[in-house]
């Protein structure tokens, strides 16, 4: 007899939609998630695609259905450490990393008040500082705080178990380990940003005026570190010349060997951020091909309806900073218009790729990957790859994935 | 059901004790709701907070619990009191008490209005109670879903929908208005790259999936069959279709839209020459002539040894269609290598605005230009004309080649794009009052949103 | 009217032959005119030669004076994300321009291809056979070793190689001529302000060649800038020595002073010898390693590479052992090894023009015209 359940790696969107289609089909579903929170990168965002809502409402209808549906069960700070059986008849062995803060937890913030350690923010890619301990962010699913241990001084200090009133905190808890017994696998592990600090001749994580992507949209993103205001890093200046660099690690041999599909509209979605706070500022976008798939032509019009935002193809290959005032130099040929120019920015913007996140940290389990990190087979032992952790997709075809996966899972622990 | 017995708690902890005058707010509920039950518990989400609300259904019957406390964000799962037992949380923490600030309003003569955020609390308890007080516990009608699945469209897509849905234990209805099944992938010489590595040109895969279905005792195939009418709901609906002459009504749970899409009228694009020109054709016509193994010129039969493709052929075009077919610059670089494989001095042009080959197509883009015959630039289309002995003369600007110039092929192949087939025909048959089309925003230029 | 353009297949199969065989990869992105150095503000390069090559122009490449422009550092192939080359591509251009420019044309299909190299071998090899044929019927020679008892200066190494040098110096003349007016061709033309074509000369030489400025700025390959260096003054060291040789030839010859080979190894002038030498082996070791440890992926040595540092290796090694067998003693090989050494001379120098080394004059030449109408780096 084949287990019913059904195991989602990932708990970002494609593995959220994974999990409630299979649940909502009267499967039991595991979510194992290794952050602290559920959502993945959508979490990250301002705004995602298609609608340009906030993260809040796509993810919260998902977290409504979550709580709503007794056969969804997640773990988060979870890894899959081992994997042994086959198709309808998995063993999983998850490890499950300490919270040290219990369910007692109510976020009510008085430890991070006397907590005495500070952190870089890897939510808001190190644009912004919390304590050791600390609320995932602002949205956080589930609603409990965590302590970095990498950081925290741990029992010696223990501040924060004197000033939570509700013994949420408990500095010595252990890690565990579970064993789950499933029919069908879904990796929707998903992706991470490229490293930038290989994009050498782009500044990437030397100069400060050159930031990712993902750091605009913490700066942008309202409850981020600057509560969304868009600014320098160096001295927090209103930007009014910004460029955005597009295909930064991505169609790249050197780098990334691929499209990673969302870069583009991704900088034309910043340029409405942008556009939003600064009226005034000017805004060059230099690509390689403008790819706008499909309906998204129109978001691209739109930009391009807007004087102040130029498009040049041509690509970015350097970048340097103006000593003194914070600058940056941009060196490309504007092939249309057959110059080398460089040109001088306030604030410097890398449209940074997608790696599968398995890549760069690998998942336990045996399946096939290219040569780039992506899972290329599984199927036939009820493996099933979703998202970002199969190929390059935006949000909206994720989620496409997540339920023709889910399908083919159910079809699995059906048989 | 019986009785509404409503118990209002409230939260003290989390601050919210410190700052709100609760006497005037359990006096001011217990005036104006007179709840059954009203307690004010130090940390309600705790153990014996929650032992406190048991306690009170168990003991007072207490059916209706107003949580006035957090956020119902925090602590979702720890108010479950079963099924018989309505909860619903004030959230005076987070909308009043860690919001409020003073606004320094002058003090007002009523003595009441002088502490606004204890007013806030008041009226969040207040409407949470009269919530509790209204609501009705709704009744589950259960009713027998019919469980078969139709899908409309037997081209890819729908294949692929119907195979899937019959291996998941479903019966299916599959509906195809052609004699044939395929749709447009039967009508391919080759497909772009399905899997890894993305590299190569396949042969078409859709007689297998066609097979397949056909083979499938769960799928019942209708083809030559028009869908009259669709009426009832979710679960329920009554679809009429006709095949031949004959009308039948099929019991169908769910029905799956897979009409795919149409060619763009390529006959508006006799700016590029189509129609005007008889060595211009649509990349649809051209797979056709490919399939065939006729890939010659219209005009005489001549072999082809030079063929210029122009993408967005009407895609990207307010005057046409205003989005991007996502599919034609695959396609292209496709169909140059159908040209190529024809004669090995054989030349094909790709002029495009932007090369889209998204995510791993990118690894197509890059294994098909790899070819001496090969051309490919950006470029804006100035003029098509027709040069001598048939040939057709291509103008381009704005290229990357630093010049304006033309090439002269023997044929021109216009990357047309796809309108979808809801753009103006109800394909659904809605037997609906709001109208016979899939409900829609017209939010996307006549695909479905 | 817009040009008509007309691609030529066959120029992009020889192109990618000569040694640019990724250029169809290219995708138009730009970063090699970025990351080049010496890539100027107008019409960069080598974006537009990748294009044009794909688009097999062979009426704008042929004229383009940038080829030259490039000293091959690798900085864009280094960063060209498809692995398109594109500096490969320029060396493949300027090795079909080594063929195509110099007459008689059959000199540059031998020079193309490893399956001649027997021709061009052969060609010295008769000849000094022959020399040596007729000066001692092919034997090695009694007594004290001195290489002119089989190879007699003024009877034989003398006019072959001056009829060599004049023959290599019309060659080169009529080039560059072809040269300018191809450049001309393609619209470049001098500006009205511009320095006369010498005084460019002298400026490149001063400013650029005998400082390697170029090669300073590569950050691809740390080896080439001291390894064309040594192989560079090696040279000039070794031209010295045998203008001095030549010139003490004939004053003693004539007048009665002078010096006589073969020279004592404390002579200062053996001294600038051995010290050429020496550099030009050191600067070979370090050419070589680097085309050896070429990552595929980012270049692919062309036959033109390997031909220029076979035979400069072959220049190099056998006159060293010539001179060790010498004072060794060791008659045989002496004789033999220097015969060798003549044939190797004679495979570097006679075949110049269509050898990858006329880029001394071809490059020079561009360079100084370059100074005429303006073109140099954004950077500089």
């Amino acid at each position: 007899m084949s287990n019913n359940s059904i195991l989602v790696i990932g708990g970002g969107f494609s593995g959220l939609t994974a999990a409630l289609e299979a649940a909502e089909v009267g499967h039991e579903v595991f979510i194992v998630e290794k952050m602290p929170y559920l959502g993945g990168r959508v979490a990250q965002l301002k705004h995602y695609f298609p609608k340009l809502c906030p993260p809040s409402c796509g993810l919260e209808i998902n977290f409504q259905r979550i709580k709503n549906n007794p056969r969804v069960k997640y773990f988060t700070l979870a890894e899959v450490v081992g994997v042994s059986g086959g198709p309808g008849n998995y063993e999983v062995k998850i490890r499950i990393k300490p919270r040290y803060v219990n369910n007692n937890c109510t976020a009510c913030d008085k430890c991070v008040e006397v907590c005495p350690v500070e952190r870089n923010s890897d939510f808001d890619f190190n644009v912004g500082k919390t304590k050791a301990i600390y609320r995932p962010h602002l949205m956080s699913f589930p609603m409990r705080y965590v302590i970095d241990d990498q950081v925290c001084e741990g029992t010696s200090c223990a501040k924060c178990v004197e000033a939570c009133e509700y013994q949420a905190i408990d500095l010595e808890e252990k890690e565990k380990e579970i064993t789950l017994n499933v029919g069908s696998l879904l990796v929707a592990t998903g992706w991470v940003p490229y490293d930038v600090e290989k994009l050498t001749n782009l500044g990437g994580g030397q100069i400060p005026n050159v930031i990712t992507n993902m750091q605009l949209e913490r700066l942008a993103a309202p409850a981020g570190p600057t509560d969304g205001k868009i600014q320098r890093p160096s001295d927090g200046a209103e930007p009014k010349r910004i460029a955005f660099v597009q295909c930064a690690g991505s169609r790249d041999q050197n780098h990334l060997d691929y499209c990673s599909y969302i870069c583009c509209m991704a900088s034309l979605k910043h340029c409405t951020y942008i556009r939003e706070q600064y009226p005034d500022a000017e805004v060059v976008i230099y690509y390689i091909d403008l790819r706008a798939p499909g309906r998204y032509e129109k978001f691209l019009n739109n930009i391009q309806q807007d004087e102040k935002v130029l498009m040049v193809k041509g690509k970015v290959a350097k970048i340097e900073e103006e000593p003194g005032s914070g600058d940056v130099i941009v060196t490309a040929e504007d092939i249309m218009g057959g110059l080398k120019v460089e040109e001088r920015f306030n604030l410097v913007v890398l449209a940074t790729g997608m790696q599968p996140s398995i890549a760069v940290e690998d998942l336990a389990l045996d399946v096939a990957k290219d040569d780039q990190g992506f899972i290329i087979g599984g199927e036939e032992k009820g493996v099933f790859a979703v998202g970002c952790a199969k190929m390059p997709l935006d949000v909206m075809t994720s989620a496409e994935t997540a339920t023709g996966a889910a399908l083919k899972a159910i079809q699995t622990v059906r048989r | 059901m019986a009785d509404k017995k409503i118990g209002v708690y409230i939260c003290t902890g989390c601050e919210i004790g410190e700052n709100v005058n609760m006497e005037k707010v359990t006096e001011y509920i217990d005036e104006e709701c007179s709840p059954a039950v009203m307690k004010q518990v130090p940390f309600l989400c705790g153990k014996e907070g929650l032992a406190q609300i048991q306690n009170d259904i168990d003991g007072e019957g207490v059916n209706r619990v107003c949580v006035a406390a957090c956020s119902p964000r925090v602590m979702w799962d720890v108010f479950d009191f079963g099924p018989d037992v309505v909860v619903d949380r004030a959230n005076i923490r987070e909308l009043a008490v860690w919001s409020f600030h003073d606004p320094g309003l002058p003090e007002p003569e009523e003595d009441e209005m002088s502490d606004p955020l204890t007013m806030m609390v008041r009226d969040y308890i207040k409407m949470s109670v009269a919530k509790l007080d209204r609501k009705t516990k709704p009744e589950a009608e259960p009713i027998e879903l019919d469980k078969t699945i139709m899908v409309l469209g037997g081209g890819l897509t729908g294949l692929t929908a119907a195979l899937d849905t019959a291996e998941t234990g479903y019966d299916v209805v599959l509906v195809e208005k052609e004699d044939k099944l395929g749709g447009f992938a039967a009508k391919m010489y080759k497909q772009t790259p399905t899997k890894h590595p993305y590299e190569k040109a396949e042969a078409p895969s859709i007689n297998e999936l066609i097979s397949r279905v056909e083979a499938n005792d769960k799928i019942k195939v209708m083809t030559k069959t028009s869908l009259q009418l669709i009426k009832g709901a979710p679960g329920k609906f009554k679809a009429t279709v006709k095949q031949g002459d004959e009308e039948q009504v099929l019991s169908i749970g769910s029905v799956i839209l897979a009409t795919g899409w149409k060619p763009y009228d390529a006959s508006k694009l006799d700016s590029l020459g189509y129609g005007k020109i008889k060595n211009v054709v649509t990349n649809v016509e051209l797979e056709q002539l490919a399939k065939n193994g006729k890939l010659n010129r219209p005009s005489d039969g001549q072999p082809v040894l030079s063929a210029a493709f122009i993408q967005c052929a009407g895609q990207r075009d307010a005057e046409h269609l205003s989005y991007c077919s996502s599919v034609c610059c695959m396609g292209s670089l496709k169909q140059a290598g159908y040209i190529r494989e024809l004669n090995d001095e054989a030349k094909a042009y790709i002029f495009y605005k932007d090369m889209r080959t998204p995510g791993v197509y990118e690894n197509y883009y890059r294994a098909a230009q790899d070819d001496p015959g090969i051309f490919l630039t950006k470029s804006e289309i100035q003029e098509v004309t027709e040069g001598e002995n048939g040939k057709v003369l291509v103008k381009v600007t704005d290229n990357l080649l630093g010049e304006d110039f033309e090439v002269e092929v023997d044929l021109l192949v216009l990357a047309t794009g796809m309108v979808p087939t809801i753009a103006d025909e109800p394909v659904l048959k809605l037997g609906y009052r709001l109208g016979e089309q899939i409900p829609d925003l017209d939010l996307f230029d006549g695909f479905a949103d | 009217m817009a040009t008509r353009l007309e691609p030529n297949v066959q120029f992009i199969r020889e192109m990618q032959a000569a040694g640019g065989e990724s250029l169809k990869k290219c995708y138009q992105c730009a970063t090699c005119s970025v990351v080049c150095p010496l890539s100027p503000e107008e019409a960069p390069f080598p974006r537009k030669e990748m294009v044009w090559a794909q688009w097999g122009l062979k009426d704008k490449l042929v004229n383009d004076i940038d080829i030259w422009l490039c000293h091959n550092c690798g900085e864009c192939s280094d960063n060209c994300p498809r692995g398109a080359k594109p500096a490969d591509l320029l060396a493949a251009l300027r090795n079909m321009a080594y063929k195509s420019l110099a007459r008689p044309a059959i000199v540059g299909e031998w020079m193309s291809s490893a399956k001649y190299l027997p021709i061009l071998f052969a060609i010295p090899a008769v000849i000094f056979l022959i020399v040596w044929a007729v000066s001692t019927g092919l034997k090695i020679p009694e007594g004290t070793i001195i290489f002119a008892k089989v190879f007699p200066t003024l009877a034989a190494i003398d006019p072959i190689f001056i009829l060599t040098v004049l023959f290599v110096v019309f060659t080169f003349a009529a080039s560059i001529g072809k040269m300018f007016s191809s450049f001309k061709e393609s619209g470049l033309t001098p500006k009205e302000d511009a320095p006369g074509f010498l005084m460019s000369l002298i400026g490149v030489v001063k400013d650029e060649i005998i400082n390697h400025r170029k090669f300073k700025e590569c950050e691809s390959n740390k080896d080439r800038y001291p390894g064309h260096l040594l192989v560079f003054y090696g040279f000039v060291a070794l031209a010295i020595v045998t203008g001095i040789v030549a010139f003490f030839y004939w004053t003693d010859k004539l007048f009665g002073f002078g010096m006589t080979t073969p020279l004592a190894l404390w002579n200062p002038v053996k001294i600038l010898a051995n010290a050429g030498g020496i550099a030009l082996i050191v600067g070979l070791v370090y050419l070589t390693r680097s085309r050896l440890n070429a990552d595929p992926k980012k270049s692919v040595n062309s036959y033109y590479d390997w031909y220029l540092i076979g035979v400069i290796w072959f220049v190099v090694v056998t006159g060293f052992l010539a001179q060790i067998f010498r004072l060794a003693d060791a008659a045989a090989p002496a004789y033999i090894v220097y015969y060798l050494h003549l044939v190797s001379v004679f495979m570097l120098f006679a075949y110049l023009p269509w050898s990858k080394l006329a880029h001394l004059v071809y490059r020079t030449v561009a360079l100084a015209y370059a100074r005429q109408i303006g073109r140099k780096g954004l950077s500089e």
